[in-house]
Order: structure tokens, then C-alpha cells, then sequence
């Protein structure tokens, strides 16, 4: 069969392995038809699962990863000539004056990583980091910036990698998507920021949402009639039963049968996944449920990890929905104590937590957001968007920790040493879940398509344990 | 002594063109080289630079390979360079890229992580450049690229190719021409008989029935119109049928949803602002009309491309053909970065002509030769000059830039007073202009190359010859591209499976020879879709079983050879129309401004406004609803949930096929999602008001409504039990479930 049918075929059945057992349709159908099954993976995993912790709206790496002592010292100037004019979204590059940054700075662990004050929990898991300071693109503004980082380019409409991810290696989770996506507030990007593009739709991410029911659909409105849904179903199938069978040979039909099961558990399972009552006081406190301002972020991290444990491959968590998070043109400090106040208890319980469950070795924890920010200020207090070299951190399922890799000048503006293309980081990732950048694509407007594009992507071998 | 000669035999000691050696040695021992006379003798470029060019840099520099943009194969490409710069200046070999590069003057080294040029070599390549960099005619490697296009089945020209032998049983064949159902017929069989099948009988009346009205029309035959057609025995009666499909109104609204996928249509512009275009519809009705009227297709193509050139007299209609050019994505980020957003907004205009139209991926050249058809930056910036020549621009005035609640912009092409003039771009980056572009089409297809002769390049007659080079008789694609996009549109799949990629990358088609021949036809009589639409139902390839053999699923598991007709799942806009028509619902007229359903709170949390106002503003519910999905809003940041989980594209480019997956969130959407519930009990209330007598006349109705045939006796046997189960139950809702599991059946989704 060419590829391109094996495709067509994958592309038509989303359906849990069990779910298709269970209806004895594997023997014909054959493990391939199966577009979540789970795959053999190019080379040898390192990780199964990746969270990825999006920092929505832009955090600066000059007052978090990156710490850059020459900005005190040139505070209130404007940088050196040899940075040229560049025009950012609300300065420029030749007129903006140097803002120091108000955090200090330590080395923390036996690697000695450098982590500033905003995150006092996280810095006691530095060995297991691996920051990376040299990242770079070429998007100033969020839209293109966010589509880039999930997809690899500036265009709106590309696969995301939560869902090339599960289009490599399908999905563990019987009952669940395999691609689940949680966030705080609106994208700037919108939904098809995490979208699956030219992908066949079973790679779309679920949104999972905080509030009840949460998955769209789930339940009926309240106003509905109130109707016994087994009962319904159990007709239904009755009928596309006798329908398939006077149908021999059409795969789809049975495969539908089975998305209706799925769909039936899924009801009960999504919120099983959910329900933290389930979790002790003890695990609430390390995410920090029992405070407000970790609430939010440390649920998503939490309902994170319990879906990881239930076999989904790729949760995308969001923090900084909506018009501000981390975009800070004003109040750059203050926002960003705000900002890490949210998050920096949440992600250290959620690095613990995994740790102790023997998940974290086997699940690979990703910060970052759009781009970093200025070195320079906007108005009094800002930082503008600075996509020339910014930081993200790596942890967990392969990753080398306790280190920092690549650098910026020294004002903290561009990357300069071991840069790091998106594409870059994109090969890595995928290469720890054991996919070749390479060789998973998708033949799209006549070119089998890839995450990392046509320029040449690197694994970076230096970030691998 | 010349320089040229002390460097010849240094380099037969190290370099590997040793075939050249002994005419080397000659040209040494007897003094007679072809140098001019003076103190460094003329290089040649066969002779001693092109041989360095194959082994040092072809491998990644070479004929159809240009790694950073350069080729070294061609004249042209080798003067044009790569990414960074021109790789040489003629008379200048110390302003050379070229030189700086294989000297390690300039990083990165060439050639890359090989050994490098001897220094024999370089001086030899110096000089060259020095002497002029001339460069004989004829020396050109030809590209790997021309050579598989000119033997490309897409780019030949387009005839008739002969029947193949007769295949039709002698009864099936009339005497003389065989009509174009014949024609079909005869070459599919040919088909299949190659591999050892045949077709499959017609289907069943009631099957057919519903078929035919499904693919014309999106919708479903009447209760009464399945029996009065089960009942009718006369061999006009299927005839009878078509005409009438496709004279109904329907059949537009069916048929112009097709062809706003591939033009990538659109109510709003995406992004994070997702800016609605006010009017977008005017082009959505354009589309509907000029189908429904079986305008030419040529013509369709012409109105669309340079309408407003070519008849004037008729600005307002033409003004709604070409909008087409202004209903791509819009970057809002770019919005204070014009150069910028004009050169993303003749992107989109550029690749959707070369997918739609011509079924090219000519985008894939905008930053580098196209890597497999003989695409080059040329050939994209070309049709982008062609562009240039015109702007969008918003016609809203006044206070109507407030649609519900909502700024919106009223997008239209108009001339530019001041064209933009268009640069190839090296990399496709804005800040790297490498030469001024006048209006082209591609190069190597008929009649392709400039579009004026020099000199004469008119910004405002650019679109016309676009036009008429698109409709051109001799045009080896546009026929090609359509006739296969209707063939794909009845069968599910395309003669070629990548309608929008013509290219040698695309797929081989499966009846190469049928494709040529229904698109010459449509070409050489007049271009009329319906007439192809008559020829394909005519057939009986359309008009088999959908039933598959044993051998057939053996041989031909894809179904490629038609051995029984394909099964087909309702797009995403037909199962809200189906919804609505069998719950009786449907409002079948049309409305021009798109109209807005009700969504419960929990499916509006995908939507949302960045800006913080109310989101309600993107999807207000209208008035107008209920009528057919097309013409219901179509946002590129919000899909209505129940569409997209069918599938519906996104559109933030055209859409050539659509997905048919099967999803869980596609069952929550059908059990639990307000509208099937809706429609459920509505069905119910209109079972129990059209058949007040008795369950079972409910039910044979419910079945010729949902299912478009009548229950068998099985089955209304299982439809009692089901309602009788229960009996503490009340009846409405029981009613409700078992329409409501109707709706979730294959039966349902899926055509035969």
C-alpha cells in the first residue's frame, strides 16, 4: 500500500487501541490503521511524554536565566553602536536606553546554574535544568513569534509540535486524546497556535478545561431533554453494525463504530483525569493548590502529570493568557514577580512530584516562551520584544541537567555563541522522543513538510545526558 | 610565460579530471593553447573552470541542487547567486563572493567540510573572472528539472487521446461516436479488466436517488420524490433527474462550497485581531451564481483574475469576481510594516493561483528554486509582478465599519496609483532585493516568460494577460487542473490525488488518459461544468454498486480502479444541512451577509477576542439562521465546533482535499452538541405531525428522512422493541433518543 493510503487510512480512525480490540477489528484492520496507536519510534526514546510550560506573551531572559552584570553598568545608556538601528515593535534599537535588571542573580546546585531570585523553589532543581541562552528567530511580534515556536514558522497554519508529536508516535491513552492542551486565557496567536495544520485532524490537541465538563461536548446543556446516551448508542450500533456488515471491506465504518465507544468512556474517563479530590493534601500543597496566586498553574500542572501518567503523549500548559502575561512593555519587574509568583512553586512540584514517581526520567519538561525582551527599556520600566536571542530551559526524559548552554552577548540582546534556531530545538525534542527531524513527514503542497523546514536542523548532541 | 599555462599541469597532479589530461598535455607540449596572446592567456570555461565547478562544488551547487540558492549549473543561476550575493563580478575576481569564499576570506569556507581548492585551482578560477567570467553558450548543464518536465505528462499538450479497444459489452455500445458516458466507461474498464475486474452492476434506484441528490445538490431526496422515483421504471426517469439537480438551486450552493476551499475562502482575515471582511460574501454569492448559470469555466477564471479589465461596463459584478484576491489571511502584526504586509498579502495571492488554478506548488519557489519542477524565483516573483500592478484596499465609508459590534474592513482589489516594484528576493527576504521583476508567467510552460515585451509593461492590463495566458487553448494545465477537481468532487478522489500539485512530485494519475480526454472535451465544447457533470453521471462507472468484491479489496484496496463506486462521508457543511432537512428546519433561502447560529457558552470557549471585547462580537447570532452552512459565518480563528469536528478546514490556505476523519470528538459533538439534540426532538415533532396515526408510519418516515430509503422490516422490528423498552419512560424523549441515534449512524454520514 503507497504511503499516501496509509495516510488517507491513519488519517479516518482516531481511535484507542483498546477500543479497536475490543470490537475484534484489529485482525483485519492491522495495527497501522490506526492513527493514535502507539509507533515505533524512529531510534530509541529517551522520553514518552513531553510538558511543555509556555510562558505566554514573552519572559525576559535578562531577569530570569541569563544574567548580564554590564546592564547595571550601562544602565541608562543606549547600547553600543555595533548593535545597529533595528526597528522592535515599540523601539528601536539605536535610541532605547540600557535597563538593569532588579533581580540577583546565584548559582545554585553542584552545577552551580545561574537562576535569579523570581525563582527561589525552581532553583533547588537546577541540576536537573538545562538552560539554554542562545535561542533565536526572526519574529517581533507575538502572532508570527508563536507560530514560530510551535511550528517552526512565522505562518499561521502549521502543524504544531504537540501534534507532530502524536502524528511520530500516536497516543499510550486509552481513553483520552493524546494531545491535550490547558491555558489560563486567550492566545495571541489564537487556537490554531497549538492547531495541527495540514495534519490529518485526529492530531488536533483537545482543550482540557479547568471548569467543568472538560472536554467540549462532554456533557449535554442543561436545557437538553434528559436521554439515556447507552441506551441511544446501543442502537446506533446495532444499526451501523448490520450497516458494516453488509458493507465488507470499508474500514472506516467500523472505526467510527469504535470512536463512538471511545467517546462514550471518554465521558467518565476526562473527568476521572481530572478530579483532583483524588490527590492528597500533601501533593496539593507541593503544586500549590492551597494558595491563590499558584492555584491556576499549579492545577495545570498537576492535571498535567496525572495525564502523563494515563498515557497522553504531549500536554501544552499556557501561563500568561490574555493581553499582558509576560508581555511586559510596562512594569516589566513588577509583572514579572507577578508572573513567576504563579509559576515557580507549581513547575518545582511538578519536577518533584515526577521525580518521586519515577515519571520524570521518562517525560521531557519544557520552558519557554514567544521570545525573550530587551536589554533596553520601553518608557520607564519595559522591556520590548526581543526575538534575537532569548532563553529556554529543558528537564527530565534524556536531558542533560545542571547546565547552561550557548550564550548572548553582552548586553543580553542577541545570541552569539552556540545559537540555537527554533529548528534546532525542535530536532532536539523530537529526538529525545525518539523521532528523526528528518524522516517524520507529511506530504503537503508538493513537499513532504517537516517541523524544522528546509534549512538544515541540528540535534544538539551538547544538551543530551 | 602565460599564467595559464604554468597552471595546467599543476593541476593534472592533484585534481581528478584526469580525462582531460592527455588534451592537456597536447595543448603544453606543443604550445599551440588556445591563450590569447599577452602576459595570462584566455581561460576557458569548458575547459578549465567548469571541471573545477563538477568536482568541487556540484554535489551541492549542481544541476537541480542549490544549496543556499546558488546553482553553478547554468549560466543564469550561476550570475543571478545564491542567498547572499551575486557569487561573482565579471572583471572582478577580488569583489567575487565566489573567491573569497574557496580563498577562506569570507566564512564559511567553500567547499564545505571538504578539502580545499588547490591554490592552481583558485588562480584559475581568478583569473577567469578577471578575463570577464565568459561563459559560452552551450555550456550550460542541462537542469534534471527541464528534463523530467518535458517529459511530464501534465505539461504536454493537452488532445484527445484515442478509446482504447472496445471494452463495452456489445449492447452497451451505440453505433458511431461514443458519447462522453461511453468514453468514461470505456477507459475505466480498460482499467480494471487490466487487472482483472470489472465493474459493478448499477445500483438499486432508491441508492442512486440518493446519491446523485447528495453530490448535486448536498442534500437529500423527499420522502415523497423516493417513492414516486422507486416507483417510476422509465429509463428517462434517471435522466430526468439530473436536469433537474441541476437546475435546482441547490446545485450552486453544493458546487460553489467546492471551489470556495481551493481559493481558500474566507470571512475574516485570522490572526490575532481575525479582522472580518465585511463583504467577503459578495464573492461567495459571485461563486454561487456563476456556477448555478454554468458560466464557462474559462470565463469564471477570466471574471476572477482581471474581471475589472476586461469588462468594465460591468464594475460591480466583476468587482465581487476579483475579490477573490483579497480574502487571504491578514497578518495584522504587519499592519504598521506595509512593504512587509503587501509582500505577505501577494504570497497568498500568488500560491493560491498556482494551486487553484494551475495546480503548481509555486510557492515553494518564493525563497529558492522549487526543488523538483522547473519553478524558479523568477517564475514566482513573476506572477507576484503581475499582483503588484494592483492593491486591496478598504471600501468601507462612512459608519459602517462596525459590523455587530465588530470593526470590519471591506476589502477590494482596485489598480494602484503607485505600483510596487517588484525585487527577487534572495531567500525570499524582503531586505535582500537582487533585481527588478516585470510581469511573468513561468517560464517554461507555452507562451510563458514576460507577459509585455520589454519596455512596454502596463500595470493595469497585467491581470488580462494573466488571464487569457491561463485560458489560452494551448494551456496544457487549467483544463487538466479542473476536469480533475470535478472527477474528485464526485468520486472522492482525483484521476490525480493531489489536485493541487500537477508537478512531477504529484501524484501519477490512476486513468492519465481519461483525464485528457474529458479535459480536452470540456475545453473544446464551450468549458461547461455541467456538461461534465452530465458525461460523469451518465456513466456507468458513477452509477455501480458501491458493493466491493473480495478480488477488488485484494487487488485494489484504495479503490484507484473504480471496481464499485466509492463510499463517501458527508462533508462537514452537508451534515448540518442533512441535520436541518430531515428535522424539516431547513431554510432554504439564501442570504447574503453570513449568518450567525447560537453556540452554548462552553463551544464559544474556543473563540476568543485578544483585544478583551466581548467575544460575543466575533460570532453574534443572527436573525437569519438555519439556512445552508455556506452561507454561515466563516472565521479562519473559529470554527464552528459541530463543522469542525467534521473536518471543516481552517482556510488559512486552500483547502485541495477534505479530511474524512473519525474522531471521538466528532461522536461527543453528534450525541451531546445543542444542535443535533435540537434537531432530534424537532424531527421528533415533525414525525408525530406528519404521521399522527401510528409508530410504524413514524418510523418508515423517520428512516426515508434520515436515511432517504424506507425501513425494513428487521428493522422497524428492533425500532419498536427500542421504544417499548422502557416503558416508565415518556414517550418524547424516547422518540428524541431514537432520532437522536439516527443521526449518530454511519448511515447517516455516509453515502453509498
Amino acid at each position: 500500500m503507497s504511503s499516501l493510503s496509509r495516510r488517507d487510512l491513519l488519517a479516518r480512525a482516531g481511535l484507542g487501541f483498546g477500543a479497536l480490540a475490543a470490537l475484534g477489528v484489529l485482525g483485519r484492520v492491522g495495527l497501522a490503521a490506526h492513527a493514535l496507536e502507539p509507533r515505533r519510534a524512529h531510534h530509541r526514546p529517551r522520553a514518552r511524554a513531553v510538558i511543555s510550560l509556555f510562558m505566554h506573551g514573552g519572559p525576559s531572559q535578562l531577569d530570569t536565566f541569563d544574567p548580564k552584570p554590564s546592564l547595571a553598568r550601562y544602565a541608562g545608556q543606549t547600547l553600543p553602536e555595533s548593535f545597529g538601528s533595528l526597528d522592535l515593535e515599540f523601539t528601536k534599537t539605536s535610541t532605547a536606553k540600557v535597563l538593569a535588571s532588579r533581580r540577583t542573580f546565584a548559582r545554585h546546585g553542584q552545577s552551580g546554574v545561574e537562576i535569579s531570585d523570581l525563582y527561589p523553589r525552581l532553583s533547588a532543581h537546577a541540576d536537573r535544568l538545562a538552560v539554554v541562552r542562545s535561542c533565536h528567530h526572526t519574529e517581533f511580534n507575538h502572532s508570527p513569534a508563536l507560530y514560530f515556536m510551535h511550528g517552526g514558522n512565522r505562518q499561521m497554519g502549521r502543524p504544531s509540535l504537540g501534534a507532530w508529536c502524536t502524528y511520530g508516535l500516536g497516543s499510550e491513552a486509552e481513553d483520552l486524546p493524546g494531545y491535550v492542551v490547558m491555558r489560563d486565557g486567550p492566545l495571541k496567536g489564537g487556537p490554531e497556535t497549538y492547531g495541527a495544520g495540514f495534519l490529518p485532524a485526529v492530531h488536533q490537541a483537545t482543550e482540557l478545561r479547568s471548569a467543568a465538563p472538560p472536554i467540549l461536548h462532554l456533557n449535554r446543556s442543561a436545557t437538553a431533554p434528559s436521554l439515556d446516551t447507552r441506551r441511544l448508542l446501543d442502537f446506533t450500533q446495532s444499526l451501523n453494525r448490520q450497516h458494516a456488515a453488509e458493507r465488507p471491506g470499508d474500514d472506516r465504518l467500523s472505526a467510527r463504530i469504535a470512536a463512538g465507544e471511545l467517546a462514550f468512556r471518554m465521558q467518565s474517563a476526562a473527568p476521572e483525569a481530572i478530579d483532583l479530590a483524588r490527590e492528597t493534601a500533601a501533593t496539593h500543597r507541593l503544586y500549590g493548590l492551597d494558595r491563590e496566586e499558584t492555584r491556576p498553574f499549579g492545577t495545570q500542572c498537576l492535571i498535567a502529570r496525572r495525564l502523563v501518567e494515563r498515557g497522553v503523549r504531549f500536554v501544552q500548559l499556557y501561563h500568561g493568557g490574555g493581553n499582558v502575561g509576560w508581555d511586559t512593555h510596562g512594569n516589566n519587574d513588577g509583572q514579572h514577580q507577578t508572573n513567576a509568583l504563579q509559576t515557580d512553586g507549581p513547575i518545582a512540584g511538578l519536577l518533584e512530584d515526577l521525580s518521586a514517581r519515577g515519571l520524570l526520567d521518562s517525560t521531557l519538561v519544557t520552558w519557554g516562551g514567544e521570545f525573550g525582551r530587551t536589554p533596553t527599556s520601553e518608557g520607564s520600566d519595559g522591556r520590548d520584544h526581543n526575538p534575537y536571542g532569548f532563553s529556554v530551559w529543558l528537564a527530565g526524559g534524556g536531558v542533560r541537567g545542571g547546565m547552561a548552554y550557548g550564550a548572548t552577548d553582552d548586553f543580553g540582546f542577541k545570541a552569539v555563541d552556540n545559537k540555537v534556531p527554533i529548528r534546532d530545538l525542535h530536532a532536539t525534542i523530537l529526538h529525545l522522543l525518539g523521532l528523526g527531524h528528518e524522516e517524520l513527514t507529511y506530504l503537503f503542497q508538493g513537499l513532504e513538510q517537516k517541523l524544522t523546514g528546509v534549512e538544515p536542523a541540528r540535534v544538539i548532541r551538547e544538551l543530551l545526558a | 610565460m602565460p599564467a595559464i599555462a604554468i597552471l595546467r599541469p599543476l593541476l593534472q597532479t592533484r585534481s581528478g579530471w584526469l580525462a582531460c589530461a592527455s588534451l592537456l598535455a597536447v595543448a603544453w607540449g606543443t604550445g599551440n593553447s588556445p591563450a590569447a596572446p599577452g602576459s595570462a592567456g584566455a581561460v576557458d570555461f569548458v575547459r578549465d573552470i567548469k571541471p573545477i565547478f563538477v568536482e568541487h562544488c556540484y554535489e551541492c551547487h549542481g544541476p537541480g541542487e542549490e544549496r543556499g540558492g546558488l546553482s553553478l549549473a547554468q549560466h543564469a543561476l550561476a550570475l543571478a547567486g545564491g542567498d547572499s550575493a551575486p557569487a561573482f563580478v565579471p572583471g572582478s575576481a577580488d569583489a567575487s563572493l565566489l573567491v573569497k569564499r574557496v580563498t577562506g576570506g569570507q566564512a564559511p569556507a567553500m567547499p564545505l567540510d571538504r578539502e580545499p581548492l588547490a591554490d592552481a585551482e583558485i588562480e584559475l578560477l581568478k583569473l577567469w573572472i578577471d578575463q570577464g567570467a565568459m561563459w559560452p553558450e552551450g555550456a550550460d548543464e542541462a537542469d534534471p528539472r527541464h528534463r523530467a518536465a518535458a517529459d511530464h505528462w501534465a505539461f504536454r499538450p493537452l488532445v484527445k487521446p484515442p478509446l482504447p479497444a472496445a471494452a463495452l459489452a456489445a449492447s452497451e455500445a451505440t453505433q458511431g461516436e461514443p458519447s462522453p458516458s461511453e468514453v468514461i466507461d470505456r477507459f475505466v474498464i480498460a482499467g480494471l479488466e487490466a487487472a482483472g475486474l470489472h465493474l459493478q452492476p448499477d445500483a438499486d434506484r432508491i441508492t442512486l436517488l440518493r446519491r446523485a441528490t447528495f453530490d448535486l445538490t448536498g442534500l437529500a431526496p423527499s420522502p415523497e420524490s423516493i417513492l414516486a422515483f422507486a416507483a417510476d421504471p422509465r429509463p428517462e426517469a434517471y435522466e430526468e433527474l439530473i436536469e433537474r439537480l441541476l437546475a435546482s438551486p441547490a446545485y450552486g450552493e453544493r458546487w460553489a462550497r467546492h471551489w470556495l476551499d481551493v481559493v481558500r475562502y474566507s470571512d475574516s482575515g485570522g490572526y490575532d485581531t481575525d479582522i472580518l471582511y465585511e463583504q467577503a460574501w459578495r464573492y461567495r454569492q459571485y461563486c454561487i451564481r456563476s456556477l448555478q448559470d454554468d458560466k464557462p469555466f474559462d470565463r469564471f477564471l477570466e471574471e476572477q483574475v482581471a474581471g475589472d479589465e476586461l469588462w468594465p461596463e460591468q464594475a460591480e459584478a466583476m468587482a465581487d469576481a476579483v475579490a477573490v484576491w483579497t480574502l487571504g489571511q491578514w497578518p495584522n502584526a504587519f499592519d504598521a510594516f506595509p512593504e512587509k504586509l503587501a509582500y505577505v498579502r501577494r504570497n497568498d495571492q500568488v500560491v493560491t493561483l498556482g494551486e487553484a488554478v494551475l495546480g503548481l506548488s509555486v510557492g515553494c519557489a518564493n525563497c529558492h528554486h522549487h526543488k523538483f519542477d522547473p519553478l524558479s524565483q523568477r517564475d514566482y516573483f513573476g506572477l507576484e509582478a503581475v499582483f503588484a500592478g494592483s492593491e486591496t484596499f478598504n471600501r468601507t465609508t462612512g459608519n459602517v465599519a462596525w459590523v455587530n459590534g465588530e470593526k470590519s474592513h471591506f476589502r477590494a482589489l482596485r489598480h494602484a496609483a503607485e505600483p510596487v516594484s517588484v525585487h527577487l528576493l534572495r531567500r525570499g527576504e524582503l531586505n535582500q532585493p537582487a533585481g527588478r521583476m516585470v510581469p511573468a508567467v513561468p517560464a517554461f510552460l507555452p507562451h510563458g516568460g514576460p507577459l509585455f515585451p520589454p519596455g512596454e509593461e502596463n500595470p493595469t492590463q497585467a491581470r488580462t494577460r494573466l488571464a487569457k495566458w491561463i485560458t489560452s487553448p494551448d494551456h496544457p494545465l487549467t483544463a487538466r487542473v479542473i476536469a480533475n477537481r470535478v472527477w474528485q468532487w464526485h468520486f472522492g478522489r482525483g484521476i490525480v490525488s493531489t489536485p493541487n500539485d500537477f508537478g512531477t512530485q504529484g501524484a501519477a494519475p490512476s486513468h492519465r488518459e481519461l483525464l485528457d480526454w474529458l479535459a480536452a472535451d470540456l475545453r473544446d465544447r464551450g468549458w461547461k461544468l455541467k456538461d461534465l457533470h452530465r458525461a460523469i453521471l451518465h456513466s456507468r462507472t458513477y452509477r455501480q454498486a458501491s458493493r466491493r468484491e473480495a478480488a477488488a479489496l485484494a487487488r485494489d484496496p484504495e479503490n484507484i480502479l473504480l471496481a464499485g463506486f466509492p463510499r463517501r462521508r458527508m462533508e462537514a457543511e452537508a451534515v448540518w444541512d442533512r441535520l436541518l432537512e430531515a428535522s424539516g428546519r431547513l431554510d432554504r433561502r439564501p442570504v447574503d451577509e453570513p449568518f450567525v447560529p447560537p453556540l452554548t457558552d462552553e463551544e464559544l470557549q474556543g473563540l476568543y477576542d485578544i483585544s478583551g471585547n466581548p467575544r460575543e462580537n466575533k460570532w453574534k447570532a443572527t436573525e437569519a439562521q438555519n439556512r445552508r452552512a455556506i452561507y454561515m459565518l466563516n472565521r479562519r480563528s473559529f470554527r464552528m465546533p459541530l463543522l469542525e469536528a467534521f473536518d471543516q478546514p481552517p482556510n488559512s490556505v486552500g483547502c485541495p482535499v477534505r479530511q474524512s476523519t473519525t474522531v471521538p470528538g466528532q461522536s461527543l459533538a453528534m450525541l451531546n452538541g445543542d444542535i443535533p439534540v435540537e434537531q432530534a426532538a424537532a424531527l421528533k415533532d415533525r414525525l408525530f405531525r406528519e404521521e399522527p396515526t401510528s409508530d410504524e408510519s413514524r418510523l418508515n418516515r423517520a428512516w426515508l428522512l434520515v436515511f432517504a430509503r424506507p425501513i425494513r422490516a428487521d428493522e422497524l422490528a428492533s425500532a419498536r422493541a427500542f421504544l417499548e423498552a422502557s416503558p416508565e419512560h415518556p414517550t418524547a424523549e424516547v422518540w428524541v433518543e431514537l432520532c437522536l441515534a439516527l443521526f449518530n449512524a454511519n448511515e447517516f454520514v455516509y453515502v453509498d
